[in-house]
């Protein structure tokens, strides 16, 4: 009965008008065009390998490295310079950065200024760790620092070189940009929705006391006052969850309506609905949910009202 | 005159007697509405930091920008040379050139600028430098994101930001470009000799002249062209597809549409108010003294939550968006104030003044 008078005089647009802005907010911005979009774009971006420092095991393919200050005895000298020392096997390592490896065992690769300054013969010995070892040198790679690849030169280390493409990173920045977007949107929306409790709560009474006299028709005939309550809160319930799943609808169509019409006259890009909406509807009807069973008990007030 | 004094006298005792009777329900409205005013004020300060990102790092201010068409500074070029042959003989103005380009450096992106850096050295804003845990003289490994290049520099000195600073040359040799090539220029001086500016680019006066951005493109048919935007972000921003204007209407809209239940809570108030304002119009006060005090109330209630909103922005800075090392915060506006203050105060008067209407009938 209650039901059907809330349906019948329309007093679920008080309840409707409470959920619509939060509901429509958060389809918004769960909607923004997702990286998917402009995955095509960043392909032009080419292959190139990038060689990154990490300190974990990163992305891409990743060796144990270290920056470290090496000796290195020439015929007549020793001098000291940085290096960026990989274990690797050289043939496979170097291949990768597309320079010529062959077979050697341990290989030091000079930036083309030093090589040249240095008068560097074909093969030193290197003082790695207190540890000598024999190496040909290699001319020459884009660096201001050499680079010592060999095998059981690092045991240990805690840092890495990661070869990954340019493409991957470019992906990996994008992605945690619209993680971060996404974040903020999230919470902004979840504190919107919690924000807007008292609201829910300003409609139900409002539809409460609407019903002031299918409330009384109810007691006088026997109900009691109890009955009353949980029935009003299953009716509020029950319209603000059809409330909120409908405006989640309406919203979800007016995102890609306004869309598809913006379209021809603003080059956009497609929005994409994230799933974490609907866990945003959810909060939303389990905030309700609880002001019902408030808003129920206003009731009684009507109640009082009615017989003082 | 004696009638405004009954008048006042009698809005005041109608206050004393709401404040006294049903201030839990006034309560209730002020934290409503103090948390959708902050939910406002923090997505439109947000938006704006978000539209404002590059005009903040170069610290544009009150100057004129010359860059190229582009993605982002990370990507356009302008010859120093070209620029220069420009502004000959235009006097008075200060010409910045920057080089900037992403850096990666421990699998996390930065931004690295070129600066008065000795050779071999870099400078790290502090935020880095915590968060990459560097210290003075320490080396650090930089990796370029164009080619297939790692260098090697040492810590020499810290800046208060979220950048690195280096060398011309280092940042050229890892950006990828030769040498007399920069993103960007900006151009100070007093407002004649940024006139003088503008004409040197072919580029018509225009009544608001300040934070104007010239955009140089690449030649065309022996000819550069130039373009202008009110913005940096924006002239950047507009080749990637994204209008700065319309993403500062949505963000309006968004903002704006959180206070659309405001409406109802005035209702509410109202509602709250109901048998104070009965008593007073059986006591012979008029209609519309009921309805203005109830809007003063509503008035009070507003100012109230817009004063608690602004200690909240103020101290739960929640809303951060960390991008390329940089943590962008909500930097409010006394704009922003100016917009939602008044709605809100319209929505929710509006809601009340309804219900004390119909109360009143």
């Amino acid at each position: 009965m209650l039901f059907l008078a809330v349906l019948r005089r329309g007093l679920y647009i008080a309840i409707v008008v409470s959920v619509l802005t939060p509901m429509l907010i958060a389809t918004a911005l769960h909607a923004i065009p997702s990286l998917e979009a402009i995955r095509d774009l960043l392909r032009v971006y080419g292959d190139t390998t990038l060689i990154v420092m990490s300190s974990e095991k990163g992305f891409g393919e990743c060796y144990v490295a270290k920056l470290l200050n090496i000796s290195v005895s020439t015929v007549n000298k020793v001098i000291e310079f940085p290096v960026l020392a990989v274990e690797a096997e050289p043939s496979i390592f170097l291949k990768r950065l597309g320079l010529s490896g062959s077979n050697y065992t341990a290989v030091l690769v000079f930036p083309r200024d030093s090589f040249e300054k240095l008068r560097m013969p074909s093969n030193v010995d290197a003082i790695v760790n207190g540890t000598q070892i024999r190496c040909t040198t290699i001319c020459c790679w884009d660096s201001n620092l050499a680079l010592l690849v060999s095998k059981g030169i690092l045991n240990t280390s805690n840092s890495y070189l990661c070869l990954e493409s340019r493409e991957s990173l470019a992906v990996r920045e994008l992605e945690s940009v619209e993680k971060e977007l996404l974040g903020v949107a999230k919470l902004w929306t979840f504190i919107l929705i919690l924000a807007c409790t008292p609201i829910f709560y300003a409609a139900q009474r409002r539809v409460v006391e609407a019903l002031r006299a299918e409330i009384v028709v109810l007691y006088s005939s026997g109900a009691s006052k109890q009955d009353i309550v949980a029935s009003l809160a299953s009716v509020l319930t029950a319209l603000h969850t059809a409330s909120t799943l409908f405006t989640l609808a309406l919203s979800i169509t007016l995102v890609y309506v306004s869309w598809s019409l913006a379209k021809p006259f603003i080059p956009m890009l497609p929005p994409s609905l994230r799933t974490d909406v609907v866990y945003l509807a959810l909060t939303e009807i389990l905030a309700g949910a609880l002001v019902s069973c408030i808003a129920s008990r206003g009731a009684l007030k009507v109640w009082q009202a009615s017989y003082t | 005159m004696h009638s405004l004094e009954r008048c006042s006298k009698g809005m005041a005792s109608v206050i004393h007697i709401v404040l006294r009777v049903r201030v839990h329900a006034l309560l209730f409205s002020i934290l409503a509405l103090a948390l959708l005013t902050w939910l406002s004020l923090a997505s439109l300060a947000l938006a704006h930091t978000l539209l404002n990102i590059y005009d903040s790092f170069f610290n544009v201010d009150r100057g004129v920008v010359v860059s190229s068409q582009g993605f982002s500074p990370l990507t356009a070029l302008i010859s120093r040379a070209e620029v220069e042959k420009r502004l000959a003989g235009i006097k008075n103005i200060t010409v910045e050139f920057y080089l900037v380009t992403p850096v990666v450096i421990n699998n996390r992106v930065f931004l690295m600028r070129s600066s008065n850096v000795p050779e071999g050295c870099v400078f790290i804003g502090d935020s880095v430098a915590r968060e990459l845990r560097v210290g003075s003289s320490d080396h650090i490994s930089l990796s370029s994101a164009f080619k297939v290049e790692i260098l090697y520099a040492k810590v020499c000195g810290f800046v208060k930001g979220s950048w690195i600073e280096a060398p011309y040359s280092l940042v050229a040799r890892i950006r990828g470009v030769s040498e007399g090539y920069y993103s960007l220029a900006v151009v100070k001086g007093s407002e004649e000799a940024l006139k003088e500016v503008y004409r040197a680019f072919n580029v018509e006066e225009k009544v608001r002249l300040f934070n104007i951005v010239v955009s140089v493109l690449p030649r065309l048919a022996n000819e550069s062209h130039a373009k202008l935007y009110n913005s940096l972000t924006e002239a950047y921003a507009v080749n990637l597809g994204l209008y700065r204007d319309y993403a500062l209407y949505l963000a309006y809209a968004i903002a704006l549409s959180a206070l659309l239940g405001t409406p109802l809570l005035g209702l509410h108030t109202s509602k709250s108010l109901a048998d104070v304002v009965q008593v007073y119009r059986f006591v012979g006060v008029s209609r519309r003294l009921a309805v203005a005090v109830s809007m003063l109330i509503g008035l009070i209630i507003v100012g109230f939550s817009t004063t608690l909103a602004l200690i909240l922005m103020h101290f739960a800075n929640i809303f951060t968006i960390s991008v390329l090392g940089f943590t962008l915060t909500p930097k409010p506006q006394v704009m922003h104030l100016a917009i939602v203050a008044p709605t809100l105060l319209l929505l929710y008067t509006g809601g009340v003044a309804r219900g004390v209407l119909s109360e009143a009938e």
